[in-house]
């Protein structure tokens, strides 16, 4: 990092803060800070919905995922748009009609308190932890590659998006989740370019497509059928349906982000452009992954990417062995690249005969270099027992910090940065809204101003924030405890998307039915994870379809558990009475 | 700034793009193309 780096990342952080901090400046009730006054124009909306999803690991991770496996991963997103139409046509005009401030309002309305709370508590835990881990992971990335200090990094990401996030609420995070989505913009189509002209001047741009495409990096589609395979076209169109109709129909941190629109219209408009644009986003990003692939093929390439986990080998009893395979490695890797020019030549001579053998050379020597980085994996993994030996987060930042030019390092940074306090703020934002509005003014049955529940909500995006962070910072001793928390967020998005199904489109189905439903689909999705294969974007589908089986299955059988409960709810200091039901 | 108020059953128009099923069709169209040219482009150089 030179001082232009440190110049354009400190600016970008700065005026991000100030910006958040001066667009929030005026919030004088619940209205204003957790519906930002419903303000937002249509392009506001979308960016904030696309910044809130993409956390910095997406762009760490992502480009790494292309270079190690190809640019299937761009299937997990197929089904998002479909889901984008689903939301605009129901649940948008739902919620807008019923003027709510959180998602889990309306199942109190439908069902009961019961089912209100157990949901609104699901999300709480579930995105409470996962926030803690999205200022986490790219924390851990930049300190590995940077040498800066982990707890450090963690309290400066933490306290920056706290600082505008609590003063300025749901205005402050909208309006900076834009900007934070033009520097991410920014930086990626700068890092493409870069990434292009970077490759040899004898190496054309259709010379690298061609060449990754011949070593397995350009599969963006695969259309069999395989439970076990995690991207392919079915399970990303139907697994990630579903994902994206819970995630965005349900969850908090995104509902709050339409709800902030306008008008109806507006806030369907920002979500149909997430459709639009979402897919093509995301193959983007892969295709950088495989251009420093590409790249990779003709400059110098470490064995194994994560700098800290090397050294420790490089200082343990196999660190002889270790370094034979990386000499082992850089003589393959110069083989390839003598083949790989020769094939290109070939092809540009018109010599096919020549070119197929030449592809056929570059295949088996590829075979060799993944034979032999693989063993230096399994070296990692023994040294280091902690370690899952691998380093696909490390990859694309390595390239960054190595070979971009100056400024440009502080831009990705500022990207990387950008895209994890714009996640983690509207997480912020959600949990207080949630704490708020669906338990502190649910249950305190005192007349407060709003005054003072502006000042709860604030207080208690400071408190989530705290607790992120503390978690943030133990995060690195949970170790595997870790990887489960990440894929927290499908083992509950089916079950809740279950509730919400059955609230927007089965009439007859009362609370009863809906709660123990809901508990045998959490069930059936734990069972999923503990004993089967099962790859984890279908215990999306497992968890709704169970849920909705159950209940639906109960109602129609008429048991005492699918009649209305005699004590049932029916107002909410929250939500005044609709002038009439649409269900 | 605030909506303009519509009577009740009536739904806003859109800002742009003439109704609804058009946009709603444009994001589906959009997504199958996108799956056919990934499709194409799988099959061209893989």
């Amino acid at each position: 990092m030179r001082g232009l780096d440190w110049l354009v990342l400190v600016a970008s952080l700065a005026f991000i803060v100030a910006y958040g901090v001066w667009k929030g400046r005026r919030n004088r009730d619940l209205n204003g800070y957790i519906l930002g006054d419903q303000s937002m124009r249509w392009y506001t909306v979308a960016f904030s919905i696309m910044a809130t999803q993409a956390s910095a690991i997406t762009f760490i991770s992502t480009p790494g995922q292309a270079y190690v496996d190809g640019m299937r991963f761009v299937q997990f997103y197929f089904g998002l748009p479909l889901a984008m139409v689903v939301l605009s046509v129901t649940v948008v005009p739902l919620y807008r009609r019923l003027k709510v401030y959180t998602a889990y309002e309306f199942l109190e309305r439908r069902f009961d308190v019961r089912v209100r709370s157990l949901a609104a508590l699901l999300f709480l835990v579930q995105r409470g932890l996962a926030c803690g881990l999205t200022i986490y992971a790219p924390a851990v990335v930049l300190s590995v590659l940077l040498g800066w200090n982990l707890y450090v990094t963690n309290l400066v990401i933490g306290a920056l998006v706290v600082v505008y996030t609590a003063s300025g609420g749901t205005k402050a995070v909208s309006h900076t989740n834009f900007w934070q989505m033009v520097i991410i913009l920014g930086g990626l189509f700068t890092t493409l370019i870069i990434a292009v002209t970077l490759l040899p001047q004898n190496v054309s741009f259709g010379d690298a497509v061609h060449v990754a495409g011949l070593m397995g990096r350009l599969n963006a589609i695969d259309f069999s059928f395989d439970w076990k395979n995690r991207y392919t076209f079915w399970s990303g169109l139907i697994g990630g349906f579903f994902l994206a109709l819970s995630y965005f129909g349900t969850d908090q941190s995104q509902v709050g982000r339409y709800l902030s629109g306008q008008s109806v219209a507006q806030s369907r408009i920002g979500l149909l452009f997430n459709g639009l644009v979402k897919v093509p986003m995301q193959f983007v990003i892969l295709f950088i992954g495989a251009m420093v692939f590409v790249f990779h093929q003709f400059n110098p390439t470490p064995i194994y990417f994560n700098p800290v986990e090397t050294r420790q080998v490089e200082t343990s009893v196999r660190a002889g062995e270790f370094h034979a395979l990386q000499e082992q490695y850089d003589h393959l890797s110069e083989a390839k690249q003598s083949e790989i020019l020769a094939m290109l030549e070939a092809r540009r001579a018109g010599n096919e005969a020549a070119a197929v053998a030449g592809a056929k050379s570059v295949a088996e020597i590829q075979a060799d270099a993944l034979r032999t980085r693989e063993q230096a994996k399994e070296i990692v993994r023994q040294v280091n027992p902690r370690s899952d030996g691998n380093d696909v987060n490390y990859i694309f930042l390595s390239f960054v910090l190595r070979y971009l030019p100056v400024g440009v390092v502080g831009l990705v940074l500022a990207m990387i940065f950008a895209a994890s306090m714009s996640s983690t703020a509207s997480e912020l934002n959600a949990l207080a809204s949630t704490t708020v509005v669906d338990f502190y003014r649910r249950f305190d049955k005192r007349e407060r101003s709003e005054r003072h529940l502006v000042a709860v909500s604030k207080a208690a995006t400071v408190i989530w924030g705290g607790l992120a962070i503390l978690f943030a910072e133990y995060a690195n001793r949970l170790g595997s405890l870790v990887e489960a928390v990440n894929i927290l967020g499908s083992l509950f998005y089916g079950t809740i998307l279950g509730i919400f199904l059955l609230a927007f489109y089965f009439k007859p189905v009362r609370g009863n039915a809906v709660f123990l439903g809901a508990l045998i689909g959490e069930g059936a999705v734990i069972l999923c994870f503990t004993v089967t294969k099962i790859s984890f974007l279908w215990y999306n589908v497992v968890g709704c379809v169970v849920t909705i089986a159950v209940a639906v299955a109960i109602t129609v059988l008429g048991g005492r558990l699918g009649r209305p409960d005699p004590r049932k709810i029916t107002s909410s200091p929250s939500i005044p009475p609709p002038a009439s039901r649409s269900w | 700034m605030t909506a303009r108020r519509l009577p009740q059953g009536e739904e806003e128009p859109p800002p742009f793009g003439g109704s609804w099923v058009i946009l709603y069709a444009l994001v589906l169209l959009n997504l199958a193309v996108m799956i056919l040219l990934f499709y194409a482009f799988t099959r061209a150089f893989s």
